[in-house]
């Protein structure tokens, strides 16, 4: 099967580097959260001026992918799904930027003992991120080998899942909290785990498309 | 009239298998409710078991079904419609799975007036699932018969709106309640609520679906 860009060079490129800002972008929230957890106040506001400036990238580039895909008139047989596939992804960079915003807004009050549930809980998240990206660059250029890689989305999806679920069964089950200080620990491990199901999203669409293109 | 599906037995059969595991979550949940509100924990627990094994069967079915609609071409033209079918009676399993977990994880305290009103709740959006899984069924055999019977959907999703909001006032009017286990039952009930509005989601798919099957016949 050949790559989906073919001759068109600049697009190829631009979908690399697009992906490398998700990429960056979930390294970056996760830089956060710690430096958030550790009580760096500096480096995580500046974590989130850099996953800011990364999601307005982020969006230049989807927007100028598109563009050149309707303008160019390039792969018309593949169009639809590929702008729905960018739009997908960066929905997941959205989140990241999201998580770090409402961290920054709400600063909510994290004891210690809850530390490692919130950095595992991101850590798995980033991980169904990391193999939706390789699995979206195998789409694109070895169509082959996406399969194994969807399989690891799913996987980390359902890890994400599990902590997530763990972590709020840990904070409801503590004495000494307020019901209300429950309630904004459990948005944050939400939010988080969203990230995982961002990634998931994405690894539907791709099983579908790689199906679609291999017919 | 033909049925999309008269082509392909075995595509039926796995969508006949897709509903049958929507019926039971469903069935699954309202009775876990029920143990929740008498607190029998140990019977709610083992509810919570069952619905999660049901939902990865669910995964497995949909993910397996998607992939044949694409790999063996079959029925390309109702192909989008399926798909979409299949997709929003999975929402539904997963916002049950989610609602039940909602009360293993976070285990709310209910005043004990308000626990009949969440077991009716909860019942009213059972009905409004089975009434759209109904109509699912009868799509595959006889889609102008649709119509009709995703009525009763809508009728039962306006009930749970009005039971809802029902169990948010009485809550809200509790003097005796603090703020945050307000927010709490609405919170739930407002959860509870959110499977009936899943089963308006398939009803207004199938409803178009229906139609657009018509016509092609």
């Amino acid at each position: 099967m050949k790559p989906l860009f073919g001759r068109t060079k600049t697009l190829e490129q631009k979908s690399a580097d697009f992906l490398d800002v998700t990429i960056e972008a979930s390294q970056v929230l996760l830089t956060g959260i710690s430096h958030y957890l550790n009580g760096a106040t500096e480096q995580f506001e500046d974590d989130l001026k850099q996953i800011t400036v990364l999601e307005n990238r982020g969006d230049n580039l989807r927007r100028e992918i598109e563009n050149q895909l309707y303008t160019e008139t390039l792969i018309p047989e593949s169009r639809g799904d590929v702008l729905a596939l960018l739009e997908n992804i960066d929905n997941i960079t959205n989140q990241c930027k999201q998580i770090l915003m409402e961290l920054s807004v709400e600063i909510p009050v994290i004891t210690p003992e809850f530390h490692d549930g919130y950095l595992h809980l991101a850590e798995k998240s980033v991980k169904a991120v990391e193999e939706v990206v390789s699995s979206t660059r195998s789409f694109l250029n070895f169509p082959l080998m996406i399969e194994h890689s969807l399989n690891k989305v799913y996987f980390w999806e359902s890890e994400a899942d599990r902590l997530s679920e763990t972590l709020k069964r840990k904070v409801f089950r503590t004495t000494g909290l307020e019901l209300s200080h429950k309630f904004h620990l459990r948005y944050f491990a939400l939010h988080i785990e969203l990230l995982a199901d961002k990634a998931e999203d994405v690894a539907d669409r791709l099983a579908i498309y790689s199906i679609k293109r291999s017919l | 009239m033909a049925s999309i599906f008269d082509e392909d037995l075995a595509l039926t059969k796995i969508c006949g298998e897709f509903i049958d595991l929507t019926d039971d979550v469903n069935l699954v949940f309202c009775e876990a409710i029920k143990q929740y509100m008498c607190c029998q924990m140990n019977e709610y627990d083992n509810y919570i078991d069952q619905i999660r094994n049901l939902e990865s069967k669910g995964d497995v079915i949909r993910r397996q079904t998607e992939s044949r609609l694409y790999t063996e071409k079959l029925i390309p033209e109702s192909r989008g419609d399926l798909l979409g079918l299949i997709e929003t009676t999975d929402d539904i399993i997963d916002e049950t799975k989610n609602t039940a977990l909602l009360f293993s994880v976070e285990i709310p305290d209910i005043p004990l007036e308000l626990r009949n009103e969440f077991v009716s709740l909860a019942k009213i959006c059972t009905e409004a699932v089975n009434e759209v899984l109904v109509a699912f069924r009868i799509f595959f055999k006889s889609p102008e018969s649709v119509k009709n019977l995703i009525q009763p959907v809508y009728d039962k999703e306006k009930l749970a709106d009005k039971q809802a909001a029902k169990i948010k006032r009485l809550a809200f009017l509790d003097k005796n309640l603090p703020l945050s286990q307000k927010m709490h039952l609405r919170y739930l009930a407002h959860h509870v609520d959110c499977i009936a509005d899943r089963a308006e989601d398939l009803a207004d798919r199938l409803s178009i679906a229906a139609i657009k099957q018509t016509i092609k016949a």
